[in-house]
């Protein structure tokens, strides 16, 4: 009965993730910091406990400790408060980045659901096995960072101009089981992961035309989705009543993205220039070229390509250890390694041709991110002040795997991440329980000075942007529990 | 457990709202726009029949003035005037006769006479290098000070006059006309007078700056040189300042023509073409400083630009064998270079006491930076203050001839601008 009902929300709750979900970034690279009100509220240290439905998250083994079914809503409301002052020239030319004052992003309250119901299978079967659907990754920002430098723009240029949005939904059956017993627990889950992806830069093409018309601006928008499939597994061991200790690891997903890219060309509304122009090149190709560039009307020149992209997520794996230092006691502590190094670059292949006036067939599209691993450490503690009300507390550092070199507002994880967080739980009558957790997350601030054409590594040239950046983040955790 | 359970509301309602609030982005700062102003000067200097070349009788040009500045505008002709043969586009501008008088006396704004470059005319600045813009972001910011700029035509048919008088030769029926115009004449005789006329501007040296691009700056260094107590300031950007250097040049013009030296043929078929740049433009000095006398036989560096009865061309400084001569190169040429002027001519008295300014791109098409280099030290040599600045480019877009001008006319403006106040 329960499935059923489970299998009606699966598209509602698809739905809502999707229409609440935006402008999210503030976990390691694209990840959110955890799921669930319980371990977000102790730091995400939750691995060594895990004993509650986002154990599927953190460490499936910990499912087999629920000591009964239970069904969970959960809403997250988050809010990013990033600061950018861009310093972006091409070896000091101003090419039209709003440089020298700081820009904000549009700020937004985001709203996040997670849903789960699990069944606890008593003995002789004894087992846990369900389902939840949560958001383990999400970014997203939107910014007005730049203004063409050319006057003669054929139309005002969009005033949000880089633009990035990642969802991925994570709907993700699990089981665990108790062996040795008891002490000795086991978990896995599977993830089936379906991402959307929107992307908005402006993008700088040269003109071989003297300055300001050296280069044309176009807002370049790849938008797609597609689905990924990986797993996680969880082992959970009890030394005793008061120690416990947990490892477990996700493996490395690939979302395979299908979808666009769509060209937005804002050219030059110039007649007498490109007259001008014209009388002044000598072959067809560049007079093409000119006429290209110089619309008789005041309209973008639009062109679309199919588009295809493969997202790596990364895999993880951590340890965490619980203690029990008395009935009213619990501490908690994490480790975990995320290999972001998979994630060297986003490849985005792009059928057709190059443009309009270039039969040649599009290059692809390739957003270089060269991430590095990182290593999360959190504390938790939870409080039983009553017998009915517990508080939580916790800490985590989580550095950032974007190097300088490839960072960029778009995916806004601007520093090593320090968190403090607070919740509290409630007991109700029968069977419910709310539980509430507030985050703040201070990011260290960076500078980047290095420009975005230079060189590293064998040539390939970057594309970060210069600037100082600053955020901080905060957010509410608040779920209600249904256990029966 | 309510109480707790309301707590736990009011918390969670607090904590939602931290972070709420919208942000706001920084404002555009507020930019007025100046009033731009398209004259007609009638000239007699450059009359159609005063010249051997027909060139027309009168020359638009381009008047920015800044914001504030008020005229009485009744006073204007609007016509509609068709800048393009080959397409339907029409502008709009407001002429004004220089038979019209307007009485603009509410300030005198200091004026800065921008010269363009080869193959340009009065919309010069302003069709390629952002000149309204920037000026009306510059003045508006306080970056510099009001001041009126003027962009004359100094275009003609060979695609620039180089800002001199073109020699003056008798024809066949014993009228005496300039070969391709007198244009140093027309500036300070006609042109200047005229727009002191219409617009409220200095007119003492020191509210008078001179400037320009390539052949602009050429023709700023030029006239400021001849006519010390005209100006004040004086700047150049990429001009060609030391004629030592322009046979550089030679083989790629040679290459433009398919001339191989000692080809008789081929040294007499050179002829400027819109496909030939480095061609026309030396046609264009030929013009403006040694047009071949017409009753002159001598054609050993004649270059024929109109089949008439007569020897209608101009004279070019290399010979057949491709080498230059030298006798005529300092008969001609050289009292028409700056260097020269500079350290030969009483160039340095001249502009003794005047602010100068002088840049150059360090990939110059044209190798002009060597030729500002050298003008440069010669100034220092002179003892002459100066600011020279060799700038680069960026990745993929070397500092050539014209591709930074946008940004050297900021620099320029404020010097001009610094210039100007020093007074």
């Amino acid at each position: 009965m329960v499935i059923k009902v489970r299998c009606k929300l699966l598209p509602i709750i698809l739905l809502a993730a999707t229409a609440f979900l935006s402008s999210i970034a503030y976990g390691g690279g694209m990840a959110l910091s955890g799921v669930g009100a319980k371990a977000i509220g102790m730091g995400g240290a939750f691995r060594g406990l895990a004993d509650d439905w986002s154990a599927c998250y953190w460490n499936p083994a910990g499912l087999a400790q629920l000591d009964s079914s239970e069904l969970g809503l959960n809403l997250s409301v988050l809010s990013p408060r990033p600061e950018f002052a861009p310093d972006i020239t091409y070896d000091g030319y101003d090419v039209g980045y709003l440089n020298g004052e700081t820009r904000f992003p549009k700020d937004k309250n985001n709203i996040v659901p997670n849903l789960s119901g699990f069944l606890r299978f008593p003995a002789p079967r004894d087992f846990t096995a369900g389902l939840a659907v949560f958001v383990p990754y999400a970014l997203g920002s939107e910014w007005d960072l730049f203004d063409p430098i050319y006057p003669d723009i054929v139309v005002p240029y969009p005033g949000i101009d880089h633009k990035s949005d990642l969802r991925v939904i994570d709907i993700h059956p699990s089981i665990a089981k108790a062996f040795a017993g008891d002490k000795l627990l086991l978990g896995a889950g599977i993830s089936f992961m379906r991402g959307k992806i929107e992307y908005q830069k402006a993008y700088l093409n040269a003109t071989r035309l003297p300055r300001p018309h050296d280069n044309v601006a176009i807002d370049a928008r790849i938008e797609g989705d597609g689905w990924g499939y990986g797993a996680n597994f969880g082992l959970l061991y009890k030394f005793s009543d008061k120690l416990q200790f947990g490892i477990s690891g996700k493996t490395p997903t690939t979302i395979k993205f299908d979808g666009t890219l769509t060209n937005n060309l804002y050219g030059f509304y110039n007649i007498p220039l490109k007259e001008y122009f014209l009388q002044n090149v000598y072959n067809a190709l560049d007079s093409a070229r000119i006429r290209f560039l110089f619309p008789d009307d005041q309209e973008v020149t639009s062109w679309r390509n199919n588009a295809a992209a493969k997202l790596k997520l990364p895999a993880d794996v951590g340890i965490g250890i619980a203690y029990r230092k008395s009935d009213k006691l619990l501490m908690t502590f994490d480790l975990a390694y995320t290999l972001w190094d998979r994630l060297d670059s986003i490849v985005i292949d792009v059928e057709g041709q190059q443009s309009p006036i270039d039969p040649s067939p599009a290059a692809d599209v390739i957003v270089r991110t060269k991430w590095e691993n990182t290593l999360r450490l959190s504390l938790g503690a939870e409080y039983k002040m009553r017998e009915q009300l517990r508080l939580r507390g916790g800490f985590y550092y989580d550095p950032s795997p974007i190097p300088d070199h490839t960072f960029s507002p778009l995916i806004p994880d601007m520093g090593a991440k320090y968190s403090g967080n607070i919740g509290a739980a409630v007991d109700l009558r029968d069977g419910w329980q709310i539980a509430y957790t507030f985050e703040y997350v201070k990011f260290a601030s960076r500078e980047i000075t290095t420009h975005s054409g230079t060189t590293i590594d064998s040539g390939i040239i970057y594309d970060n942007y210069p600037g100082s950046y600053k955020q901080y983040f905060v957010a509410s955790f608040l779920s209600a529990t249904y256990r029966f | 457990m309510k109480k707790a359970f309301a707590i736990i509301l009011i918390l969670t309602g607090l904590m939602a709202l931290w972070g709420c609030s919208a942000r706001k982005n920084p404002s555009r700062p507020v930019i007025q726009s100046g009033t731009t102003w398209t004259g007609f000067v009638r000239s007699t200097i450059l009359d159609t029949s005063a010249t051997l070349t027909d060139e027309s009788s009168g020359r638009y040009l381009y008047v920015y003035v800044p914001p504030g500045y008020t005229a009485n505008e009744t006073t204007y002709i609007r016509i509609d005037t068709t800048y393009h043969v080959d397409s339907t586009y029409q502008d709009t501008v407001w002429v004004f006769d220089s038979t019209l008088v307007t009485e603009v006396t509410n300030h005198d704004y200091p004026v800065l006479y921008l010269l363009h470059g080869y193959g340009g005319d009065y919309r010069y600045y302003h069709l390629i290098f952002n000149l309204t813009a920037t000026l009306n972001e510059m003045i508006s910011s306080g970056e510099i000070d009001p001041m009126v700029v003027v962009v004359p035509d100094f275009s003609n048919r060979f695609g620039g006059s180089f800002y001199a008088n073109s020699p003056v030769d008798t024809l066949p029926d014993s009228r005496e006309v300039s070969f391709s115009g007198k244009f140093e004449d027309f500036f300070f005789e006609e042109l200047i007078p005229y727009v002191e006329q219409n617009f409220a501007v200095d007119t003492i040296a020191s509210g008078r700056g001179i400037g320009g691009h390539s052949m602009g700056g050429y023709g700023a260094y030029r006239l400021a040189m001849r006519h010390p107590d005209m100006f004040g300031s004086v700047s150049a950007m990429s001009a060609p300042l030391y004629f030592n250097a322009l046979p550089a040049l030679l083989p790629a013009m040679f290459a433009e023509n398919g001339f191989t030296p000692g080809d008789t043929a081929g040294f007499y078929a050179i002829a400027p073409a819109a496909t030939k740049r480095l061609t026309s433009m030396m046609f264009a000095m030929g013009a403006a400083f040694s047009p071949h006398k017409i009753a002159d036989p001598d054609t050993t560096l004649f270059h024929r630009v109109r089949n008439v009865s007569f020897y209608f061309g101009v004279d070019l400084p290399f010979r057949i064998d491709g080498s230059i001569d030298s006798a005529f190169w300092a008969a001609n040429w050289l009292p028409n270079d700056p260097f020269t002027m500079l350290t030969q001519l009483g160039g340095a008295t001249a502009l003794t006491g005047k602010h100068l300014y002088l840049d150059c791109g360090n990939a110059d098409d044209l190798y002009l930076h060597l030729h500002n280099q050298a003008f440069s030290e010669a100034l220092t040599a002179a003892g002459l203050t100066h600011v020279y600045h060799e700038y680069a480019g960026y990745s993929g877009n070397d500092a050539g001839h014209i591709n930074f001008i946008a940004d050297r006319l900021r620099e320029v403006f404020k010097f001009h601008s610094e210039a100007f106040a020093a007074e």
